[in-house]
């Protein structure tokens, strides 16, 4: 056992190393810099202050929005963008099992970078030269205004959503194309059709890749930066401001690093309190 | 049955590339029509807008930024494959017991 065990820190030690230099060294200085009262001309000599950056950030009601911004956001997009993307995955099928190359016509938009994303839809949505604008005036006589404080957080799930649910399809995809033919004749040797075999058999296992592709799409809906501030920024009255959108603009524009750091560390405190029950559920799941 | 399905397929794949579509097709208009025609039909098309692009000056050199996006998208893909590839073997061979939370424990 002993052996092994020196074999495996050996086979480890790179990526550790790594992680700790790069992602360890980072978040250590962050947390430091949280605590201390600095600016930008003061980044070699911080004073450590106590926990009054974080005061800041928890009495700040920007950040609250942020935050309840984020959230909405990220559960809204990531519940639609696998509910969607299972529909599209098991009832187009029979199509994407004869005719492979129709997932790169559906996936297509998982390749383009989501800052070109809000780019191109700042042009698809734009109110003088957008053909959507312009094609909803020419037949429905009525546009509504996008961009608007109304409708601005619907326009940027949508834009989310679109992008994302190609990649919960793909995963569920692959994992409905990887389910055993038998598993399904043996279903249909119970008497078990359609809707029942999907219900019952096939669903429960694609329920891993579910909870996955959910995972997934939820952190990165909660950490949505690139497309929002490339289309509308932090949009009509902050309306658009999520929680990176704040520590961003506070940390760059407002130019108050200790109370963006702080923010930072709130975020990833969270992240990780999340992330750890969503393991510990996996586990009990697993062994149960 | 399957006449549905395409007709799913068909719309999804329009409706989610519509960003793409429009981008493609904006890219053959002239300037001037870009600001006076926002419709999908191209009055004039033209392809002097790629010829533009490719062409290399001392403002816009698109070879140059092709060139960073290579290099920064092979870093990034064989650095965790050198990184990760180790680790994710030690993982694998410590049997299932070890899931993703706690595999970094026993460095």
């Amino acid at each position: 056992m002993a052996p092994k065990t020196q074999e495996n820190r050996l086979l480890a030690t790179p990526l550790v190393l790594y992680l700790l230099l790069l992602l360890g060294f980072p978040s250590l200085l962050n947390v430091f810099y949280s605590l201390s009262d600095v600016t930008f001309e003061t980044l070699r000599t911080p004073r450590l202050s106590g926990f009054g950056n974080f005061a800041a950030v928890l009495s700040d009601p920007a950040f609250w929005r942020a935050v309840w911004f984020s959230l909405r956001f990220g559960v809204l997009t990531a519940t639609v963008e696998v509910a969607l993307g299972l529909f599209l995955a098991v009832f187009l099928s029979p199509l994407l099992q004869a005719r492979p190359w129709l997932l790169a016509l559906l996936t297509l938009p998982i390749m383009i970078a989501p800052a070109m994303m809000g780019l191109m839809y700042r042009l698809v949505l734009h109110e003088f030269v957008g053909p959507l604008p312009y094609y909803l005036l020419e037949w429905f006589g009525n546009s509504p205004a996008f961009l608007s404080p109304g409708w601005v957080f619907w326009t940027v799930c949508v834009i989310e959503i679109l992008q994302w649910t190609p990649f919960a399809l793909l995963l569920f995809h692959l994992a409905y194309s990887s389910i055993p033919a038998d598993v399904r004749e043996a279903a249909r040797m119970d008497g078990a059709r359609g809707w029942r075999t999907f219900r019952r058999v096939e669903l429960p296992m694609l329920m891993p890749t579910l909870a996955l592709a959910a995972v997934i799409r939820l952190i990165d809906g909660i950490r949505v930066f690139d497309n929002i501030y490339v289309l509308v920024g932090a949009g009509p009255g902050g309306s658009t401001t999520s929680l990176p959108i704040y520590i961003y603009t506070s940390f760059f524009r407002g130019g108050s690093l200790g109370p963006a750091l702080a923010a930072s560390v709130l975020f990833a405190l969270a992240a990780f309190a999340g992330l750890f029950l969503a393991l510990r559920a996996a586990d009990r799941r697993a062994g149960a | 049955m399957n006449a549905l399905r395409w007709a799913v397929l068909v719309i999804a794949v329009l409706v989610m590339n519509m960003p793409v579509i429009v981008t493609i097709v904006t890219s053959l208009k002239p300037p001037a029509e870009i600001m006076s025609n926002p419709g999908l039909i191209v009055e004039s098309p033209t392809l002097a807008n790629y010829a533009t692009v490719v062409t290399v000056s001392d403002r816009l050199n698109v070879w140059a930024y092709l060139t960073n996006s290579v290099v920064a998208a092979s870093i990034g893909s064989l650095l965790p494959l050198a990184l990760c590839l180790p680790f994710a073997f030690a993982a694998a061979r410590r049997g299932a017991a070890s899931g993703a939370g706690c595999s970094c424990l026993w460095w």
